[in-house]
């Protein structure tokens, strides 16, 4: 028998001190864009593309108040049409994505395979094979220009990647307290509402926060739907603000997202142990 | 255990849904409209490209004409170009376009192939009458007057004349002086002596109407009538030649220089002597470089130019094909007021280019600025002249510039010969055009 003996002190100190050099390193690679884009926010638009350094030569707030204003309204407007949309996302989701996958993992019911099977398959559909036919549904019912179109799909459990991860979840909880709500008399609403439900959370949490920052970012489908500037989210206002044929208004973009980003560091640090819990709990790799 | 039965749940939970639905959409409430008629009011879509800039504008002026015709409301659908050009597509689809749109450039056959445009000569609040017979004949396509030109661009040299002054630089005159060999004499000169290392100009052989006037002057075109290619390998490839002479001799800006191809003006303007580009750019480049002046001259021209090469460029505007019947004279005034009155262009200012009504052209000299008068000018002298028919991009051919872009990259890395280059672009733009048949 031999004895492995522990590498010396100073061998594990440089180790260390290398492995935190590299990972340092690899942080500041990551970052840059981020740190480039708020000096850029601070400088002067002129100077955003000539002079691409991280120290700036003059510091400036016009950018923040000509994008403030850049579209005919305070942009406080898309901000709060952002946050209407994504408040009502949030509750659609975890309302209609909870029922579904609770269904799907605990009721018995003809053909419950071939319903999740489809659920699945709906997660790896491209999302552009949906966009022209959901169009005309509801511009058929005069639907454009509201939220409507944003709002309804969430309400249905069309996002099925939630409820496939709720219904991990669901797995993952003892069948006995099912059992035992129906014991007590508990149909299967009692037993959802009183028993799964409170168990969920950590997987409500987990869905609340990507239904958040996804919902936030989304810019696809308010770009279609949303076509009076007074409607519009965040991403398709700063879409406007820049105009790809010659490049102007890039300054005021650079404000803008770095406060439309806000919101979401916010969210997210005060979210992120509950993310990391419901990740770990519902078997999301 | 109480309080919960099912139908207990299910009035909850609609509840709840009702209430989130309700309170989320109410600031998006009351529908499109799809216009129509409204309290005996004709309410119109109105859709457009650009910056913020030109939202603001075209919103204002769109106000001021709503105003002056309280019969009719504009409700404005404005995106940046790209994202213009996607919603557009989905609206084609799902057959919910906008009474009155602007077209860009790379779509304008392909929509007149999927018979999006309605015929304007028969709506009566459109006046035609300050055109010439010759400027109706060019803004037809396939024959017919279905779209409206709301302005007119050419391809230009801008010029740094601040720069040029300081450098003791002196364009030849128009003439026989002013011919594309003298010209890359000029810029490789430039280049190499002057004191604050400027390249003579950034490495553009992909800008669209620069090319096309090239090709013009050499007897060929960009497309055919019958929506095909219309130039050759051989006309092609004496363009990227002559780009090559430029590059190798240090006279355009590397690809490292300008990070890439299409390069950003705010980035290479202090870089460069001369821009190749469209009339109209002049008005937003200049003002990123206040200290200097900018002037713009025609392209030059070799002794064997063939007549009648110069062009003009449209953008184009539009009413849609199934608008309601009862809303067409008022789409007609608010078309009529885009491009015959001058009042909107004092809102809007000339960043679309010269006015296409050569009487609103005459008036705008009273209130353009500097810059504006430059653009005027030059687009002026290329209406006069002579000019052959120009076609517009067929369908299938949307992407030829991402096309060119990438060929003109590759031969710019030594990835890739010229005639070889030439050959594959013609190629691959044939075969959009084939797939699109």
């Amino acid at each position: 028998m031999t004895l492995i003996s522990a590498p010396p002190l100073r061998e594990r100190r440089i180790k260390a001190a290398l492995k935190h050099t590299g990972l340092l390193i690899f942080v500041a690679f990551m970052i840059y864009p981020l740190v480039w884009m708020v000096v850029s926010a601070f400088k002067p638009a002129d100077q955003i593309l000539t002079d691409p350094g991280l120290i700036p030569k003059d510091l400036t707030l016009d950018n923040f108040k000509d994008g403030w204003h850049a579209l005919n309204r305070p942009f406080s407007v898309f901000f709060l049409n952002s946050l209407l949309v994504t408040l009502g996302s949030i509750v659609g989701n975890l309302f209609s994505c909870s029922l579904t996958a609770y269904a799907l993992a605990r009721l018995q019911f003809r053909m419950r395979k071939v319903y999740f099977a489809i659920t699945l398959a709906s997660v790896m559909l491209p999302f552009h094979v949906l966009v022209i036919p959901q169009y005309i549904f509801f511009s058929q019912f005069d639907l454009v220009n509201t939220y409507w179109p944003l709002l309804i799909p969430k309400f249905l459990a069309t996002d099925a990647f939630f409820v496939f991860l709720m219904v991990q979840f669901i797995r993952t909880l003892p069948r006995e307290l099912d059992r035992a709500a129906w014991i007590d008399g508990a149909g299967p609403f009692l037993t959802f509402w009183y028993v799964v439900l409170p168990l969920m959370r950590p997987a409500l949490v987990t869905t609340t926060i990507f239904t958040f920052i996804w919902t936030w970012n989304d810019f696809f489908v308010p770009l279609i739907y949303l076509t009076r500037t007074q409607v519009f989210t965040v991403p398709v206002a700063l879409n406007s603000m820049v105009d790809s044929e010659t490049q102007t208004g890039v300054g005021m973009l650079f404000a803008m997202s770095l406060l439309s980003l806000l919101p979401i560091l916010v969210f997210f640090a005060f979210a992120q142990k509950y993310l990391i819990r419901g990740i770990a709990t519902t078997g999301l790799k | 255990m109480t309080g919960l039965d099912r139908r207990g749940f299910l009035r909850l939970a609609l509840g709840t849904t009702a209430a989130s639905l309700s309170v989320a959409a109410v600031a998006g409430c009351g529908g499109s409209g799809g216009g129509g008629e409204a309290g005996g009011k004709t309410t119109l879509r109105y859709a457009w490209w650009g910056n913020n800039i030109r939202q603001q504008n075209y919103t204002k002026a769109l106000q001021q004409f709503s105003t002056a015709n309280g019969d009719i409301g504009i409700e404005p659908e404005f995106a940046e170009y790209s994202a213009f050009q996607e919603r557009m597509t989905t609206q084609i689809a799902a057959r919910d376009v906008p009474d009155i749109f602007w077209i860009a450039s790379p779509q304008v056959m392909t929509y007149a192939k999927s018979k999006l445009y309605r015929t304007l000569d028969d709506v009566p609040t459109l006046n035609w009458g300050d055109y010439s017979k010759e400027d109706l004949e060019t803004f037809k396509l396939g024959g017919e007057l279905n779209t409206v030109p709301f302005a007119i661009f050419v391809p230009v040299i801008r010029y740094n004349e601040t720069v040029a002054k300081a450098d003791g630089v002196t364009l030849p005159a128009d003439g026989a002086g002013w011919n594309w060999d003298a010209f890359s004499e000029l810029l490789i000169t430039y280049s190499k002596s002057n004191p604050a290392k400027r390249k003579g100009t950034p490495y553009a052989p992909d800008h669209d109407l620069t090319f096309e006037a090239w090709l013009r002057q050499r007897g060929e075109q960009l497309w055919t009538e019958d929506g095909q290619v219309g130039f050759t390998a051989d006309g092609l490839g004496s363009w990227l030649e002559w780009w090559e002479k430029l590059r190798k001799a240090g006279a355009a800006l590397s690809l490292s220089e300008q990070e890439g191809m299409g390069p950003d003006w705010a980035q290479v303007g202090k870089k460069v002597l001369v821009n190749f580009g469209n009339s109209n750019h002049i008005i937003d480049d200049a003002k990123m470089f206040p200290q200097e002046k900018f002037r713009l001259r025609a392209m030059p021209v070799d002794g064997s130019a063939v007549a009648g090469h110069k062009y003009l460029y449209f953008p184009r505007m539009a009413i849609y094909q199934r608008i309601d019947d009862d809303k067409l004279e008022a789409a007609g005034k608010v078309l009529d007021y885009n491009v015959n009155n001058a009042e909107m262009l004092k809102t809007v200012r000339l960043t679309m280019g010269a006015p296409t009504n050569p009487k609103v052209a005459e008036q705008a000299g009273a209130f353009a600025s500097p810059d504006e008068k430059e653009m005027l000018a030059v687009v002026a002298t290329d209406r006069a002249a002579q000019r052959k028919p120009r076609f517009e991009a067929p369908p299938g051919s949307s992407t030829w510039r991402t096309t060119m872009a990438r060929i003109c990259e590759e031969i710019a890395l030594g990835k890739r010969g010229v005639s070889d280059g030439s050959a594959k672009m013609i190629e691959e733009i044939a075969a959009g055009i084939k797939r699109a048949q």
